[in-house]
C-alpha cells in the first residue's frame, strides 16, 4: 500500500469519525431541539470551527505516523496513476457536492434559517469527501 | 469495477531477463511508484504512452515487446 493510499484511508476514517460526531451530536441537540435559529447557528458555528481544528491536528499526527511506519515511501510524489485516481474521486465527489448545493439552494429559496444552509453545504462537502475517499480506495484496490 | 484492459505485457519476463530487476528499481527508473509498476504488471492499469516508452527504453526493447494488444480486441 503506497503512502498516497494510506493517506487516503486515514483521511477517510478521520473525516467519517469527526463529522460523524459533529452531525450525530448536532442533529440531536440543534436540529431536533427547540433552540431559536440564532442560537442554533452559534452552536453549529462553534462546533464547525472545532471540527476543522480537530481534522487538521489529527490528520497531521496520522500522516506523521504513516511516514514513520514507511519512511522510504513518505517522500514519494504522486505519479500519473495517483493523479488519475484523484481525478476520478474528484469527479464522483463533485457530483454529490452538487446535489447538496442544490438542496441548500432549495432551502434558501424556501426561507429556512441560515444554520440549515450552512450545515447542508457542510454535509455536501463531507459527503463529497467521503465518496471521493471510497472511490479512491476502490480504484487503488481494483485498478483503473 | 474497472473495465479489464485487453492489453497484456511481458514486464515480469523482461525484469527477469534484466538481471532480476525489482519492481522498485524499475519504478525508480521510470519515475512512478512501485505500486504503479505492480498495477501495470497485473494489468490493472494501462500507463500513459510516455511511461510505456520509458519502460521499453529501460529494457532496451521496442514498445510492442513490452505491451501487446491482441488482434480483434476492439
Amino acid at each position: 500500500m503506497s503512502f498516497q493510499e494510506k493517506s487516503n484511508a486515514a483521511m477517510l476514517v478521520i473525516t467519517a469519525a469527526v463529522y460523524g460526531w459533529y452531525f450525530v451530536t448536532s442533529v440531536g441537540s440543534v436540529f431536533g431541539g427547540g433552540l431559536p435559529p440564532e442560537a442554533a447557528l452559534a452552536v453549529t458555528n462553534v462546533k464547525m470551527l472545532l471540527t476543522v481544528v480537530i481534522i487538521v491536528t489529527v490528520s497531521i499526527v496520522a500522516h506523521i505516523l504513516i511516514a514513520i511506519m514507511a519512511p522510504s515511501e513518505a517522500n514519494e510524489a504522486a505519479d500519473e496513476r495517483d493523479k488519475l485516481i484523484e481525478m476520478r474521486g474528484d469527479q464522483r465527489g463533485g457530483f454529490v457536492l452538487a446535489l447538496f448545493a442544490l438542496l441548500a439552494m432549495g432551502l434558501a429559496m424556501l426561507g429556512k434559517p441560515p444554520f440549515l444552509f450552512a450545515n447542508t453545504i457542510l454535509a455536501g462537502l463531507v459527503a463529497g469527501e467521503l465518496v471521493k475517499g471510497v472511490s479512491k480506495l476502490i480504484d487503488y484496490r481494483r485498478g483503473v | 469495477m474497472a473495465k479489464p484492459t485487453p492489453i497484456t505485457n511481458r514486464i515480469r519476463t523482461l525484469r527477469f531477463n534484466a538481471g532480476e530487476m525489482t519492481q522498485a528499481e524499475l519504478a525508480e527508473k521510470i519515475g512512478v511508484t512501485r505500486q504503479t509498476v505492480i498495477a501495470v504488471e497485473q494489468g490493472k492499469y494501462s500507463p500513459s504512452l510516455e511511461v510505456a516508452f520509458k519502460m521499453a527504453r529501460v529494457f532496451g526493447v521496442g514498445l510492442e515487446e513490452v505491451f501487446q494488444y491482441p488482434d480483434g480486441a476492439g
